[in-house]
């Protein structure tokens, strides 16, 4: 028996033992299994950790918020392992040769799975130090030895702890996670995929899919990814408008509708005219949020009242933001090389993964955002002073 | 081949990895399944989000809410001690002897007029008993007064959490080595007439009485150190719980913060007149009750004040057609022997009221500190700090994660204390007066009596209650008579029972038999034993309804039968009936009013809630949406009647939860009709109570009237630590 070298043939990841792709694609496989483990044991230990700590109108039927919460910020935890998954890339190549390689790419994928969490978390507890804070303002207990401000002061230590706590708690389960991860699919741990399947495997996807993507350059992709997830968020905030404000309804309809046709067109050859009616279509959405988030809009039910900024509508904007910047680099990119065949930017397939889920995540949490109660912003049913003298 | 062998290598390596992860999820989730199931079931908590519940809970008791409570000296010569049986308190009479003044003679004398209620003189009674036919009250005087209190008069072992003998200290921090015997300090108490429990008035419907409590707690003729509990400014706030009675005499913080004092409670030097009318809500004798209790109820300190001892009995008797006047020989002929004092009251022989209380003595090693410290309520105490000072007085923590509860049981303020008792039967009016523990209540023997749970090996939170009875049998039953809306409408016969904080329940126990026929001999031995382990304020981890631990039996009281003595007593077959509940209170369910008493962390110390929300004292609260997609406000007309729900919001906890003014009945308990009993767990749903017992996870409607009076009330849970921290909301009731 001739000695394989161990790292290869123990751990590494085509196990076709085929040569090194020319131009390696993203291992969806590997991807996908990690950041999914990740985000639903991450969210347990959130919503856990907002049970013991957190504010109460966010720790009502704990399971629910957890399936909810984890999925939508899956996009996010498949961010963080492309991440790393790239880094590794970069590091050890396209094959990972030898334990210090695959253990290495595993602690990277652990890490970056850990930095996504503890952002997710930084920003939960933040906002139930907040609620928490609004509630201590709200009760006046006369005596005078209660203070706001320490209670105030101790709701935000606890907020500290819990933080501090928690991100021991993410890291450690993230490691254990991806190694169970890694063991459950035999011990593979792939930083890259063979851009030309083997016909042993996937025959179908190698002639679709790829070939498509491939040929759409990474720009019109995301903005096009970036124009469906601001449709998506659009469309989320209709059924609430619906009840008191049905002009602003109608206008988010219409506005989705024409971002699908945006996208959709961006995903074709897009002429002139469709990347000038997707820079107006991305135009109009941000005028109209700056001029009701600063003065009010002169019209509807609240005129000239400043609408408060919320997680939805500010996903909305960067994904617009987006769109118009890709928009308008490609017109000036057009206007410049007319005549001249269209230049595809040499991105790798990790980098356009990127991009890509990238924009994904920002759409889901925007449309998560949307909703009510989804991410615990709950309607406060107010108490009412009491009417009778005595 | 190399490369052959090399794949096969590889692949049966990749199987043992993959075999190696699947079976180490499927063990973790068996392990989980046999040991984490039952014990989740138990608590409610066998569901996704119970699962979710007890991780936040683990969690909570492991990083953030870290809390030691000490571990009281060891009572080395238990059951020597005699069971206090309180007398009744003297009323005041019109015009004084000499001695004492008269209450006409008062500078401020009680009556109807306006400003006659408190010492702001800007209330007036709502109902004086002339508008309903009764004669003027009978008046008692009770002052809140700053003592000292004995639970033992035995020798104690100072002991740590290991039961290891330990060191001790005295009031001058003196260490004395551990294995010394040593006897207790007195404990510092804030009395009704310095007195713990307080005094016992014994009431009869008809004849309504009239207490004025006067705050003294600034005055410190001993000089007592005060230690770091009981209310900070030394305020007061008496309800009885729970008489029909008006808003400014019915002791509630919706009421004081708005009217009256408008404070939390009554500051020292003030007083308050509280006219308790003993008049049955609606005047409808159904309603008529049997046995309340006064404690305090000062917001934010109701429960450190009365485990500093602000708890009195009243005991109300109903003589109208001798029914139950305490007198054996007519109505009901229940168990009693009244004699009637000269100075107006009256005593019931055979008629004895039991009030549970536990306790913690402190341990002198023991750190105090919660966040009422960081308030600064207490600054002499200089917490956090440790105070040996206080070796062997009472500890307290306000603000427990895990609530709060004794290791010392005690019953009428003593600890193990023996009775003697006559060959015949006994009313006992059994109260619990605790924090948060429940107890759940046997009559057994043993022969060979109670031994130390130290002795017996245990450690820990299994050391509560500090003597076990290893051998002890059943031998004997109760015949429940009574529960907090007084009267039974028959009498049940039950092996145990439980009694959760505040609640009220009385039975008669015939000492001429045991249950089996044999008569018993003077000189027989019987223990009134708890049987349910509550190592926390959470909820028990064994009772006989979950998960019995046959080896916790705590003798809480010792019963030497004595001679034979008459006995006109008997056991009757019907007693009040209920009052009426309409036909169609099934078509008032849509409409109904929800209430959700939930575990949330508002931050700093509110972390008890009731939909959503912290106790506001000036408002009224706000139900959660009804099935007819309304959300009204706690707010009722005089004279209306209504379906309330009150749900446990979970996460393990159980909570005793207290509505006041009128006794209630449950109609449904977890979604089931209830009103022709049937519910094993509760056999007296089918009586009027005012105290909804919530266990994990359920959700009990009770119907309700709201008669005779206007304006604020509250209702709170009942575990006064969750009271203390703002499960408690305000309702009305409206002209
Ligand atoms: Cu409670």
């Amino acid at each position: 028996m001739t000695a394989v070298p161990a790292g290869t043939a123990n751990w590494s990841s085509s196990g076709t033992g085929a040569p090194a792709p020319a131009r390696p694609a993203v291992p969806w496989l590997t991807i996908i299994p990690l950041a999914a483990m990740m985000a639903y044991a991450d969210g347990f230990w959130m919503v856990s950790l907002r049970g013991a700590v957190g504010a109460i109108e966010r720790t009502q039927e704990p399971f629910a918020s957890w399936l909810r919460e984890s999925t939508v910020l899956l996009p996010a935890f498949v961010l963080a392992v492309i991440a790393a998954v790239t880094l590794a890339l970069r590091w050890f190549g396209p094959l990972l040769a030898g334990k210090k390689a695959f253990l290495t790419t595993a602690l990277l994928v652990a890490a970056a799975g850990t930095v996504a969490g503890t952002v997710i978390l930084a920003a939960s507890e933040a906002w139930d130090y907040a609620l928490q804070h609004d509630l201590m303002g709200s009760l006046h207990h006369a005596s005078s030895v209660q203070s706001v401000e320490q209670l105030d002061q101790a709701s935000l230590g606890l907020q500290l702890t819990a933080f501090g706590y928690g991100v021991g708690l993410l890291l450690v389960t993230n490691l254990v996670v991806t190694g169970w991860t890694v063991a459950i699919r035999g011990g593979r741990l792939d930083v890259s995929r063979q851009q030309k399947a083997t016909p042993r495997r996937t025959p179908r996807r190698a002639v679709t899919g790829r070939a498509r993507t491939v040929a759409t350059d990474l720009r019109q992709t995301l903005a096009a990814v970036a124009l469906f997830g601001s449709a998506a968020i659009h469309l989320a905030v209709i059924p609430d408008h619906l009840s008191h404000w049905v002009v602003a309804s109608a206008f988010f309809l219409a506005l989705a509708l024409a971002e699908v046709a945006g996208g959709v067109l961006l995903l074709g050859r897009p002429g002139l005219n469709v990347l000038v009616a997707v820079a107006v279509a991305s135009v109009v959405p941000l005028v109209l949020w700056v001029w009701s988030r600063t003065s009010g809009l002169p019209f509807g039910p609240n005129s000239n009242a400043p609408e408060p900024v919320g997680l939805a509508d500010v996903a909305a904007c960067l994904l617009e933001l987006g769109t118009l910047v890709i928009a308008l680099v490609l017109l000036r990119a057009r206007r410049r090389e007319t005549g001249e065949p269209e230049r595809r930017t040499a991105a790798s397939a990790h980098l356009r993964a990127l991009a890509v889920v990238g924009a994904i995540a920002i759409g889901s949490l925007g449309v998560a955002g949307a909703v009510p109660g989804w991410l615990g912003e709950l309607p406060s049913s107010g108490d009412t002073t009491h009417s009778v003298t005595h | 081949m190399s490369e052959e062998s090399a794949t096969t290598n590889n692949v049966s390596r990749r199987n043992l990895l993959r075999l190696g992860a699947a079976g180490g999820a499927g063990a973790a989730v068996v392990a989980a399944q046999g040991w984490a199931g039952p014990l989740l079931a138990q608590k409610g908590l066998l569901s996704p989000d119970g699962a979710f519940a007890a991780s936040s809970t683990a969690l909570g008791d492991l990083l953030f809410y870290i809390e030691a409570f000490p571990t009281s000296p060891l009572i080395l010569t238990p059951f020597k001690d005699q069971l206090p049986i309180p007398k009744a308190l003297a009323p005041t009479p019109a015009v004084g002897d000499g001695f004492t003044k008269g209450y006409t003679e008062w500078s401020d004398p009680p009556g109807p007029g306006q400003g006659q209620q408190s010492s702001f003189k800007n209330e007036r009674h709502q109902i004086w008993p002339n508008t309903i036919g009764s004669p003027d009250p009978v008046v008692y005087k009770i002052d809140l007064l700053l003592r000292q209190h004995a639970f033992t008069t035995s020798q104690v072992l100072p002991i740590d959490a290991n039961g290891r003998p330990t060191i001790s200290f005295d009031e001058k921090r003196k260490t004395y080595p551990a294995g010394t015997k040593r006897m207790l300090p007195l404990s510092t108490i804030y009395g009704f007439n310095g007195q713990f429990p307080g005094p016992m008035i014994n009431a009869e419907y008809g004849k309504p009485a009239l207490v004025r409590f006067e705050n003294h707690l600034d005055e410190n003729p001993l000089n007592l150190d005060r230690q770091d509990f009981g209310s900070p400014d030394w305020s007061f706030l008496t309800h009885l719980h729970n008489g029909h009675t008006a808003p400014e005499s019915d002791g509630n913080p919706h009421y004081t913060m708005v009217s009256g004092p408008k404070y939390e409670g009554y500051m020292p030097q003030t007083f308050c007149d509280n006219l308790y009318l003993n008049w049955p809500a609606g005047n409808d004798d159904r309603e008529k009750q049997s046995f309340f209790w006064f404690h305090d109820h000062r917001m934010d300190h109701t429960g450190s004040n009365v485990y500093k001892g602000m708890v009195g009995l009243y005991p109300i008797y109903d003589p109208k057609n001798g029914m139950d006047m305490g007198d054996e020989r007519q109505g009901l002929r229940l168990p009693g022997v009244r004699k009637d004092n000269p100075d107006g009251s009256f005593d019931v022989d055979y008629d004895i009221p039991l009030a549970f209380y536990d306790c913690r003595l402190d341990d002198g090693v023991t750190m105090h500190k919660d966040i009422h410290d960081v308030q600064k309520e207490f600054p002499a105490a200089k917490n956090p700090a440790k105070h040996p000072e206080w070796w062997g007085k009472t500890f307290y923590k306000h603000f427990p994660n895990h609530g709060f509860v004794g290791d010392i049981f005690t019953v009428n303020g003593t600890a193990n204390p023996v009775m003697e008792v006559k060959r015949r039967k006994y009313r006992f009016r059994f109260l619990d007066a605790s924090i948060a523990r429940i107890y759940e209540f046997k009559l057994m023997s043993s022969t060979k009596g109670p031994k130390s749970s130290v002795s017996l090996g245990y450690k820990g939170d299994e050391l509560e209650g500090q003597y076990r009875i290893p051998d002890a049998q059943q031998c004997m039953q109760f015949t429940q008579i009574a529960s907090d809306g007084g009267l039974l409408p028959f009498p049940i016969k039950r092996d145990s029972f439980e009694l959760w904080p505040a609640k009220r329940r009385e039975v008669v126990v015939d000492f001429s038999r045991y249950q089996d026929g044999t008569p018993t001999t003077k000189g027989d031995v019987i223990y009134l034993t708890n049987v349910m382990k509550m190592p926390n304020g959470r909820m028990w981890s064994n009772s006989s309804r979950f998960a019995p631990d046959p080896s916790y039996k705590v003798p809480m009281i010792k019963i030497v039968i004595g001679d034979d003595a008459p006995d006109d007593s008997q056991i009757p077959v019907k007693m009040r009936d209920l009052p009426p509940l309409p036909g169609n209170w099934q078509t008032m369910l849509d409409n109904r009013l929800i209430f959700e008493v939930e575990r949330g962390s508002g931050g700093g110390e509110t972390e008890w809630l009731i939909n959503g929300k912290p106790f506001v004292p000036d408002t009224v609260a706000t139900s959660l949406k009804n099935r007819a997609g309304r959300s009204p406000l706690a707010q009722q007309k005089k004279g209306s009647y209504n379906l309330w729900e009150i749900r446990n919001g979970g996460g393990g906890w159980v909570h005793p939860f207290h509505l006041h003014m009128e006794e209630h009945r449950t109609v449904m308990r977890n979604g089931r009709d209830v009103t022709r009993g049937g519910d094993k767990s509760h056999p007296d749903d089918v009586s009027r109570e005012d105290l909804v017992a919530l266990d994990p996870g359920e959700s009990v409607i009770i119907y309700r009237g709201f008669r005779d009076f206007v304006g604020p009330y509250v209702a709170h849970c009942h575990n006064l630590a969750h009271e203390d921290h703002a499960m408690m909301f305000g309702w009305e009731i409206t002209p």
